[in-house]
């Protein structure tokens, strides 16, 4: 693999509360190649969307990057002034977002929220076009992400949009810059399942076209399955195992990953009980000792409640943390 | 007398005539001066106005920046300061203030008129700023929760994810949401200002429809007391109304149901 576009280092995320502090994100190290999808799933709670957010620098109020480095294309966004890591986003590396519904600032138009970061890179920043030629550029974006009648969608405010037409619109908010890394926080999770495929279908095309990398956020398998090159599990703050999109599935190695693999229900099955995991999410003020997930593991030992697992590389491009195999 | 007061007649039938009266524009007369109430609250009423309107005035000027700074300052000095002021500001005595102004810039550094009045802007900025200074207290409070409320929303770190300018995010994101509340709040706090206003205008010696009002209270001049708080009835109605009107003004997902 060439050079990856986005290294992740020894990254941790800690908000610090009035009860104590929660390490979101605790020591991520990540990999997002030139034109790749890399997926990062996990439960909700495990620091995923911060991991996702802290590459924006944009950890919600109270969370601190406290360690690490993210190198994007070589160089390190935490050393970036405010000011310098304000012109990466929305020009370098965008972000698309959970909720259409809440995305879109409700009091401005569609067009209006497009050309926003139009005018200020394209026009202000890096004089690369003129004032009028922003209202062409709109409806190119609009046209891009196909959003049908992009011409009458320029005034619509976000009320008068459906939930997929919000979903593109917001897309096309944010590759107006033609970013070369697109970070994904769960972009289909709030749309119904019609709508979801087409948005991953827009996503691959804008790889396609923009060749943009993507860093995709999901809690959904069927989602990495259809979309990824790679993907990263994470527990309780921590990647427990990375490895190419075909072995997580045929061969997933570690436990919980083992046992989300099984908790997708098959066709063809049995009818009967779905495969659930022991219902214990880790409080992340008060981890346990050890591997983070012996307290719900079928396959604990005494070591794993002693000693913590490192990450290791048990089979080629195939890592994982467990005791298991090392 | 006793007929020309129709105090010959019951009670309903005097209702129902100076009713009908209202309607027509006459509020009756004063039983003092004999001067037709109307006369009085037309003379006074663009005063008592001018009043509100700058209090208000003052009240948005000091408490929506207290506000916003409190907002982006979350949790610091600042935003402790500023709502220490806040609190402070409607804790305090509307009259206490006023006489306390009166004495210091007034009397004591005699920059201003020590008797109150009524005249040019001099006159105003007092009084003005003794009305704003309560309600520029709930402004504030109300401009920062407000603004709290709409910087978390997604939207916002949408438009930070975009790369917009901070001060774009704040003031044209933020803001123009933020101010669908805090407009539609403050209107519907308009009332509470012609409240104080009738205080003030006595502290001021202000010839507005309150100072018009207490002096009617004195001399038990009914008809007097009884159109200026229909005035005031009225100024609460128009101020709910601006309320509305300003809320659908803000707010797209409502003015697009009215056009249509």
């Amino acid at each position: 693999m060439s050079e990856p576009i986005l290294r992740i280092r020894g990254l941790k995320t800690y908000f610090f509360m009035e009860r104590g502090t929660v390490k979101a994100v605790d020591g991520v190290d990540l990999d997002v190649g030139k034109k790749q999808i890399l997926g990062l799933v996990g439960e909700t709670g495990c620091g995923k969307s911060v991991t996702a957010h802290s590459v924006l620098k944009l950890v919600p109020y109270g969370g601190t990057i406290v360690a690490g480095k993210i190198l994007f294309e070589g160089r390190d966004l935490l050393k970036l002034s405010n000011e310098e890591m304000r012109k990466v986003r929305g020009t370098e590396i965008s972000m698309i977002f959970q909720d259409p519904e809440t995305s879109l600032d409700p009091v401005f138009t569609l067009g209006y929220q497009i050309g926003e970061p139009i005018e200020l890179h394209q026009v202000i920043e890096q004089h690369l076009i003129s004032p009028k030629e922003v209202p062409k550029k709109v409806l190119e974006a609009l046209q891009t992400v196909g959003i049908p009648d992009p011409k009458a969608r320029v005034d619509s405010y976000p009320h008068q949009l459906s939930g997929g037409m919000k979903q593109r619109g917001m897309i096309a908010m944010m590759i107006t810059g033609t970013p070369k890394l697109l970070v994904a926080d769960e972009p289909t999770t709030a749309l119904d399942v019609t709508i979801q495929a087409q948005i991953l279908d827009l996503m691959r095309k804008l790889r396609q076209k923009l060749g943009t990398s993507i860093f995709l956020i999901t809690h959904d398998l069927a989602v990495v399955a259809e979309m990824c090159d790679r993907v990263a599990v994470m527990y309780a703050g921590q990647l427990i195992e990375e490895t190419d999109i075909i072995p997580l599935f045929e061969q997933p190695l570690h436990p919980y990953t083992q046992v989300l693999i099984n908790a997708i229900p098959k066709p063809g099955a049995k009818r009967g009980k779905l495969a659930t995991i022991p219902p214990l999410i880790p409080n992340l003020m008060r981890l346990p000792r050890g591997c983070r997930f012996h307290p719900r593991c079928p396959k604990a030992t005494d070591k794993c409640k002693r000693v913590k697992p490192q990450m290791i590389e048990a089979e080629r491009g195939h890592l994982v943390r467990c005791h298991l195999y090392s | 007398m006793r007929n020309a007061l129709g105090l010959d007649r019951p009670p309903h039938v005097r209702y129902f005539e100076w009713l009908g009266g209202v309607f027509q524009g006459d509020l009756g007369r004063s039983w003092i001066t004999n001067r037709p109430v109307s006369a009085t609250i037309l003379e006074r009423l663009p005063r008592t106005i001018e009043l509100c309107l700058a209090g208000f005035l003052f009240s948005v000027a000091i408490g929506l920046p207290l506000g916003i700074v409190a907002a982006l300052k979350r949790k610091t000095k600042t935003d402790y300061t500023a709502m220490g002021i806040a609190l402070f500001g409607v804790s305090i005595p509307n009259f206490w203030l006023g006489i306390m102004l009166i004495f210091i810039f007034g009397v004591w550094l005699g920059w201003g008129p020590a008797t109150g009045g009524y005249g040019g802007p001099e006159y105003l900025i007092l009084p003005a700023l003794v009305l704003g200074t309560a309600l520029s207290g709930t402004t504030s409070r109300l401009t920062r929760s407000a603004m709290l409320d709409v910087l978390s929303q997604d939207y916002i770190r949408a438009a930070r994810a975009k790369g917009l300018r901070e001060r774009t995010v704040v003031y044209t994101h933020a803001l123009k949401n933020a101010a669908i509340p805090i407009a539609t709040l403050l209107f519907m706090r308009l009332p509470w200002i012609f409240g104080g206003a009738i205080v003030i205008e006595m502290v001021f010696d202000w010839p507005g429809m309150g100072l018009a009002m207490i002096n009617a209270i004195h001399t038990s001049d009914f008809l007097v007391i009884q159109g200026i708080a229909l005035m005031f009835v009225v100024l609460v109605i128009i101020a709910n109304m601006l309320a509305d009107i300003s809320y659908a003004y803000l707010n797209p997902r409502i003015r697009y149901g009215m056009r249509r």
